[in-house]
């Protein structure tokens, strides 16, 4: 037992001292909440994504119908030149210009980015000034009741945290895996614990645990840190979110002990992790919708483990609802994984050497 | 003729490297790959079905609305896969369940006395009141992109029904036509012809940090550089072959990234253009030194590798490489304006006329030439200083 403890002592310094696997579990993930938190026009508080439609006609009509239409504010423009630079440098967001005959409707990259259907306001503007004609604004008012998918009321910015949380376990634990079964061995480590007293299995939980921690309390650095700095609202079940982070972070460590025996070689396998890393940040939903992705490709997002995992944290943290039975599910699969892995691949690893 | 082998040596060394040439040559195809089958589908949605829930009443009006929301859900180009129950509060409280469960994209619920509403508005307006409209219900998830997809695309189908209702009702209506235009693009957007300039100053950008600069400092940190300064070989010639070496890299990786570019994804860009040639060139130029001054700032390969790790996603996402940062808060635009990146993706893309510019020409220009001569400098400077 003291072997064990010494062991988890020693990899929780580690942990510490090694630069990229701080970085990666700690500082990366947080670098991306407040990257793709501002730029997909997600605000520290709001999630109003108000467009500023620039306006130019001599028929004020059109200042009336802009008003009256959902999340869009005007401001009034002398000339389209004018208009159209303000689009360039982001001024406003888009552009309405009437000259009594059409509606010529100007928006950029960056406002499709944030609502890809803007490009339909245009036909929306033209409709409602078609209607003012007959001095009907409106003949059916829609009334739009927004329904929150969890327990709390959250901003976008607080429903993609949990996502990034997921993936600060799924880098803490499988790189951790690979640094243990790949680094260790090829710098002869595990060689040389051979013909000390302690026992592979020994090394191993020692490890594994010390690794554990270090990667729980990361990822729950990055969630609480997070809903300090961006003021997001969570409700968080800790009991529900601890079986989750804690059941990830073992699968995502057998998943790491699956990629070290394949690949021996430690700057392969990191290579293969880190690749694994890139194609799980664009297909498991955490940061791009799925949803208008080609079927075979939402298929593959489906086969990936993150996905669950963020869905898993998301329903612990109150920002979506879902059973406790998929919860549960998701975590027995990771425990599956990860004593079928470490019974098979680990102890291969380490009697190998 | 000395320099021209010396650079073949180097280039030589690092195509031995499997690992740098995957992250350096095959690496970026495969991003350039992953970036066209997200961006476009979110640009524009192709192929999508929306499951719709529509609760309904029996009447008039009702029956017209069901009517058009089950034509839109019928063959192969289907916006919807309508589920038609009627209005009570037991299938609300069902289909509310079954949207935050993400079984049903949206609600549309036609409410008790919705006709007698609409005959009501009809009947006053034509008496010259102006009433409030009849109400439709519509709930959808928050956060989900689909579901607010599904109610802008139901609140345009049902901005066109309405001018059903009023021409069925009398009125003569003269249609105001809209045209839309994505400014500063060319004709039509296309992210082939966006992302394309973006990867390339993307590999040039990889090979700067890892391929300059990380090696660079193993060659420091393996004593390799203090054994070559005691040679014959002259400083001069050591750096213009090491610099010829990296040339041939970009050189591949460039050409791998067009020929990909330009055969699968059918970019409209011309390679051999002077603009694109021109800040291919400033590119190679300014990320290169980026590399130098990585290199002269870390002593050791762990040291460089944080800093570049952490110098790598922000200057990349935020240099407007894969999506345009315009419009962004203050708290990270301070990063893309002194971004060398940013001025670089943006001049590129203008002057092959894909998007305008937000920067003047002169700002495209001289911010990654003040780059250069900053980094060149600190560079020469400590490099001098740690052999004194």
């Amino acid at each position: 037992m003291r072997v064990i403890w010494k062991l988890f002592l020693a990899t929780i310094k580690t942990f510490y001292r090694d630069r990229m696997t701080f970085f990666f579990t700690l500082i990366f993930p947080f670098m991306f909440v407040i990257i793709f938190g501002f730029v997909f026009g997600i605000g520290s508080v709001g999630g109003d994504n108000k467009l500023l439609v620039g306006v130019l006609s001599s028929d004020k009509r059109l200042l009336e119908v802009i008003k009256n239409i959902d999340n869009l504010e005007i401001k009034e423009f002398d000339s389209i030149e004018n208009i159209r630079r303000a689009i360039i440098n982001g001024g406003i967001d888009a552009g309405a210009i009437y000259d009594g005959d059409k509606i010529r409707f100007i928006l950029n990259l960056t406002t499709m980015q944030r609502n890809p259907f803007s490009r339909m306001l245009g036909e929306t503007i033209a409709d409602r000034l078609t209607k003012s004609n007959v001095r009907i604004d409106k003949i059916i008012d829609l009334n739009l009741n927004a329904i929150d998918p969890g327990r709390v009321v959250t901003t976008q910015l607080g429903y993609m945290i949990p996502g990034v949380v997921a993936i600060s376990i799924f880098n803490g634990a499988l790189f951790s895996m690979v640094s243990i079964f790949c680094d260790y061995k090829k710098r002869g480590i595990l060689k040389r614990f051979n013909v000390t007293p302690i026992r592979g299995y020994q090394f191993i939980v020692g490890m594994i645990l010390g690794k554990f921690v270090v990667t729980i309390f990361s990822a729950t650095a990055v969630l609480l840190f997070s809903q300090l700095v961006f003021k997001v609202q969570f409700s968080i079940n800790w009991t529900l979110y601890l079986i989750t982070a804690s059941t990830s972070i073992l699968g995502m460590m057998a998943l790491g002990i699956l990629i070290s025996s394949i690949f021996t070689e430690p700057s392969v396998a990191g290579n293969v992790g880190s690749l694994l890393m890139t194609v799980m940040i664009f297909f498991s939903g955490v940061y791009f919708p799925l949803e208008f992705l080609p079927k075979y490709l939402r298929g593959i997002g489906e086969l990936l483990p993150l996905g669950y995992i963020a869905r898993s944290i998301r329903i612990s943290t109150g920002v979506e609802s879902g059973t406790i039975a998929f919860v549960l599910n998701t975590s027995l699969g990771m425990i599956g994984a990860f004593f079928i892995f470490v019974l098979i691949f680990g102890s291969r690893l380490f009697k190998a050497e | 003729m000395q320099i021209i082998r010396l650079a073949n040596y180097f280039f030589k060394s690092l195509v031995r490297e499997k690992i740098d040439l995957f992250w350096l040559i095959i690496f970026p195809v495969i991003l350039l790959t992953i970036l066209m089958l997200i961006f476009p589908s979110l640009y524009e949605p192709r192929e999508v079905a929306f499951n719709l829930t529509l609760l309904s009443q029996k009447g008039t009006f009702s029956e017209i609305i069901e009517r058009v929301f089950k034509e839109v859900s019928k063959g192969e180009n289907k916006i919807f896969r309508l589920s038609l129950l009627q209005n009570s509060e037991e299938n609300l409280k069902r289909e509310l369940e079954r949207l935050k469960a993400k079984k049903t994209n949206l609600i549309v619920e036609i409410p008790e006395g919705f006709d007698a509403q609409m005959l009501n508005f009809f009947i006053l307006k034509g008496m010259g009141v102006s009433p409030s409209p009849p109400v439709i219900n519509v709930y959808s998830l928050k956060h989900d992109t689909s579901s607010e997809s599904a109610y802008l695309i139901v609140k345009n189908i049902l901005e066109k029904l309405e001018f059903e209702f009023i021409r069925k009702a009398g009125y003569q209506l003269r249609r105001i036509e809209s045209e839309t235009e994505v400014v500063g693009t060319k004709s039509t957007f296309s992210y082939i012809d966006f992302i394309y300039p973006g990867i390339v100053i993307f590999v040039i950008f990889m090979t700067g940090l890892f391929g300059i600069g990380m090696d660079l400092v193993w060659l420091k940190e393996t004593g390799i550089l203090k054994r070559i300064s005691v040679t014959i070989l002259p400083k001069s010639r050591f750096i213009i072959s090491y610099i010829i070496s990296k040339i041939y890299l970009i050189i591949i990786q460039v050409t791998l990234i067009t020929l990909m570019a330009r055969f699968v994804y059918k970019t409209t860009v011309n390679p051999l253009s002077l603009p694109f040639i021109g800040y291919t060139a400033l590119t190679v130029l300014c990320l290169s030194s980026f590399g130098f001054f990585l290199a002269s700032v870390s002593r050791t390969t762990s040291s460089a590798n944080a800093i570049s790790q952490i110098l790598n996603f922000p200057l990349q996402f935020l240099g407007g490489i894969y999506f345009p940062v315009t419009g962004v808060p203050w708290a990270i635009r301070w990063i893309v304006l002194i971004n060398p990146i940013t001025y670089l993706a943006s001049g590129i893309r203008d002057a092959l006329g894909i998007m305008k510019s937000p920067y003047p020409f002169y700002l495209n220009i001289t911010v990654p030439a003040l780059w250069i001569i900053f980094c060149l400098l600190f560079t020469v400077k400590r490099f001098r200083l740690e052999e004194t």
